[in-house]
């Protein structure tokens, strides 16, 4: 299985502050690939030098083979990565079901000129809003459609993260803590659902999670990273019984 | 064009000139720029409202200008405490964005202008004294640029201290600097910013004056000085007062000094501001935290 | 009487074209553009150049609402990138340089005097008065509807949504695959084309161009019509645009009749100095709130 994000030595710095020293990782294609570490170990900043929204100082980001690294973040975000957001960030003045279409693509229907011939857009408009209601639907949000994002709860907004990354098709997917306060049953239904997306649809999961329980059972691979570096990968089983991985977390807990 | 024939040195003081009137103006701007996140552009009223009350106290106190120039200050920074008091804490409390601050500084500083025109009339007012001109080498002066200077840099140095020596001024440093850190520190951000806009909107009043002093008194007085002032704070990067210091000087020299180019081109003076606007889309899109602010990326 | 309506339908009809301007940019796109007069105003001398060297109004229409597009492109090309306090200073100090540019120059449009006799687009011969305003009332009622549709499928489409996706994150619309600066760019040619075109009509109807027309209070006069009226709405526009007239035409009434020591002029400006901060404070949506999409 080839690798499809390569990182090579990055690093990042904030105002003095190594956050990210000399990280160094492959993601297998089509895999399940897990992050932890205690917090402010820099794993959210990772993803975030990943999706072009902060530029890295040093080192390289490979995507599909491609270079990834100096691109704006819309040109990231087109090759196929994805990044849900740690806290949810939603448009507040759209609507669910809107804050859902806005990650859809309609070429016809973004660009200037053709957007005034309406059969140029409408019915991929209306596959996109059918996916997007389907997707609520599985994430029990249905009803939401029409709401607006301050009136629904803080753990129906993170589903809606999740719901956004999934109506991208995206090639990877970039999940930050997405089942935080979320109850274990609909969880372990998200879980599953990812399993069955990279299943039918081919999409790598790159997850970062402080649920280990969850991650161990649906991870094959685990990255674990403590103050910027990664101090050890391997299967879940190989990190459960890693002395180093304990020692970064007992001093956290 | 003969070289020789431009006197230098009176440029330079023209330099100086502008140049404290800028920073009387810029400084109080950039620090609510930098305490508020948002640029004031009712800001600019400031000036003309101190140029006002200069009259004011003139009309009722004979030739005392040094009497004109405080009531300026003191009123002028009492209008500053009031715009805040009454529009832009209650707005920035309700947690409305920035560029909403903004918007809402434009139409409080149109209420400011028209309430000075309907107040003072739309004819320019002249101060009712006299400065004495004379002649220093080959350089023409009037008590009054020298006031300017020596007010402003005794402020300057005032202001040095301020920052520097005293508890308070070191307050307002940390809080410009880091906002969320210094209020963990305990220091009373409300203080601070009510002093802020005395001192800030005062110091602007004071600047007023000495331009109105040296042109005439209009409601319009800050406005056409806007564009310089903020380039200036751009050049300066918004949060270092002694940058805002410098570039107020080096904006008033430059352009003193390109009076000559546009002069040698016939072009009107009024162009100057094109200068400032140069600099300001320059230092925008080379170098958009200022010249003096060192960024570690 | 029918003229007075005619005149004051037709300066509703103006108002409500500049208002859907600055809506387009600031409404649903969140760009602050306080150089609204700028495009105003270079639609204005565009369409008198060349209507005052022969050429039909309708060509200077053309040429107004394609320069103004072009300047508005060029504009902000660079400036879409930086921050958005910048770019309304930018915006505004621009306004300013390019009136002092017009103000000095008398080559280009004849310095602060200005241009005059510009061409009506209906130069024929022994016109009523009342037939004249019905004519230009019709072009101007012409030219808003015309915007006004083309706005209408814009905000309601996949492209409007990504526009107000802008403004209200435009970091995580970028992650989610659109290249948002060429939308603020797009939006903002759009609404500096419209102000061009009312520039244009303006330039025919009053007849002459002068840059005393064209002050950062008529920027201000834009943007307070269009946060009364609803920025995020279309037909906000028009409620702010009757409204602004209103308050002109009250303002003038009020001296005439009751006698309040005030000029009108100053008391105008005062009242919407005012509102505008009070509209910012209570009523940022303006009078007519965002059309919501509902699915069943």
């Amino acid at each position: 299985m080839k690798e499809i994000l390569i990182l090579e030595n990055v690093c990042k710095s904030f105002n003095g502050l190594e956050v990210v020293k000399n990280v160094s990782l492959k993601v297998k294609e089509k895999s399940i690939t897990g992050l932890i570490g205690p917090n402010g170990s820099g794993k959210t900043t990772l993803f975030n030098l990943i999706s072009g929204i902060y530029k890295i100082d040093n080192g390289k980001i490979f995507f599909n083979g491609e270079r990834i690294d100096n691109l704006e973040p819309y040109k990231i975000s087109n090759k196929g990565i994805i990044k849900s957001f740690q806290i949810p960030r939603l448009l507040k003045k759209l609507t669910i079901l809107e804050n859902m279409l806005i990650a859809s693509k309609n070429i016809k229907g973004e660009e200037i000129l053709s957007i005034f011939n309406k059969n140029n857009w409408r019915k991929i408009e209306e596959e996109n809003i059918k996916k997007a209601l389907s997707i609520l639907e599985f994430l029990e949000l249905k009803e939401l459609r029409n709401s607006l994002p301050m009136n629904i709860s803080g753990g129906q907004l993170k589903l809606l993260e999740i719901g956004r990354a999934l109506m991208c098709n995206p090639k990877m997917l970039l999940l930050d803590e997405i089942i935080a306060g979320i109850n274990p049953i609909l969880a372990e239904k998200i879980f599953r659902k990812i399993i069955e997306l990279r299943d039918n649809f081919d999409i790598t999961f790159f997850i970062i999670e402080h649920r280990i329980d969850f991650l161990f059972d649906f991870a094959e691979y685990i990255f674990v990273m403590d103050k910027g570096k990664i101090i050890a990968e391997g299967s879940p089983k190989e990190i459960i019984n890693n002395e180093k991985v304990m020692e970064a977390y007992i001093g956290e807990k | 064009m003969d070289l020789a024939s431009i006197n230098f040195l009176q440029i330079f003081l023209n330099g100086l000139i502008t140049g404290s009137i800028y920073f009387l103006a810029a400084l109080g701007l950039s620090l609510t720029y930098s305490l508020l996140n948002f640029p004031n552009i009712s800001h600019a009223e400031f000036l003309a409202f101190g140029a006002y009350a200069a009259y004011i106290s003139l009309e009722i106190i004979e030739n005392n200008f040094f009497l004109a120039i405080i009531v300026a200050f003191i009123l002028t920074g009492l209008l500053g405490i009031l715009s805040y008091l009454i529009v832009f804490k209650p707005l920035s409390k309700r947690g409305v964005a920035s560029m909403h601050l903004t918007i809402a500084s434009l139409g409080y500083g149109l209420f400011l202008r028209y309430s000075m025109y309907q107040i003072f009339g739309r004819e320019a007012l002249t101060y009712k004294i006299w400065f004495e001109a004379f002649n220093i080498g080959p350089i023409r002066v009037t008590s009054l640029w020298i006031l300017t200077i020596l007010i402003s840099l005794i402020l300057v140095f005032l202001l040095h201290l301020f920052l520097k020596k005293t508890l308070i001024g070191k307050a307002m440093r940390a809080l410009s600097n880091n906002q969320i850190l210094a209020m963990i520190c305990g220091i009373d951000k409300e203080k601070i910013l009510l002093l802020v806009w005395f001192i800030g909107a005062g110091l602007a009043g004071i600047g007023g004056v000495f331009r109105a002093g040296d042109t005439r008194i209009t409601p319009i007085l800050g406005w056409d000085l806007m564009i310089s002032i903020f380039a200036i704070i751009i050049l300066g990067g918004i949060k270092n007062p002694y940058a805002i210091i410098a570039s107020a000087y080096i904006i008033g020299l430059i352009e003193n000094f390109s009076i000559i180019l546009l002069t040698f081109f016939n072009l009107s003076t009024e162009y100057k501001s094109i200068i400032a606007f140069i600099i300001l889309i320059v230092i925008i899109l080379l170098k958009p935290y200022g010249l003096f602010t060192k960024i570690e990326k | 009487m029918i003229a007075f309506i005619l005149d004051t339908l037709i300066w509703i009809a103006l108002y409500s074209i500049l208002s859907l301007s600055l809506s387009i940019e600031y409404g649903f796109t969140g760009i602050i553009n306080f150089g609204k007069a700028l495009f105003f105003m270079i639609g204005a001398y565009v369409s008198a150049i060349v209507t005052l060297s022969g050429l039909n109004y309708f060509i200077g229409l053309l040429f107004a609402i394609l320069f103004s597009a072009l300047i508005g492109l060029i504009l902000s090309i660079p400036m879409i990138k930086i921050r958005e306090d910048y770019f309304a200073i930018v915006t505004l100090a621009l306004n300013e340089c390019f009136r002092i540019i017009l103000k000095n120059e008398y080559w280009i449009a004849g310095g602060p005097i200005g241009l005059k006799n510009i061409p009506s687009a209906f130069p024929l011969k022994n016109l009523s008065y009342e037939i004249f305003l019905l004519l230009n009332l019709l072009l101007i009622i012409g030219i808003l509807l015309s915007f006004y549709s083309i706005l209408r499928i814009m905000i309601n489409s996949p492209y409007g949504r990504i526009l107000r996706a802008i403004r209200e994150d435009e970091l995580l619309t970028q992650t989610l695959g659109k290249n948002t600066f060429k939308y603020k760019t797009q939006a903002f040619a759009i609404g500096s084309a419209m102000a061009g075109a009312a520039g244009s009509f303006l330039s025919q109807y009053i007849g002459y161009v002068s840059t005393d027309l064209f002050l950062s209070t008529t920027t201000f006069t834009i943007w307070i019509m269009c946060i009364i009226g609803g920025p995020s709405n279309i037909n906000g526009a028009i409620i702010g645009a009757l409204f602004m007239r209103g308050i002109e035409r009250g303002t003038r009434i009020l001296k005439d009749y009751v006698n309040i020591p005030i000029d009108p002029n100053n008391f105008m400006f005062i009242i919407t100095g005012i509102l505008m901060v009070l509209f910012i404070m209570y009523k940022p949506e303006g009078i007519l709130k965002e059309k919501r999409m509902r699915i069943e």
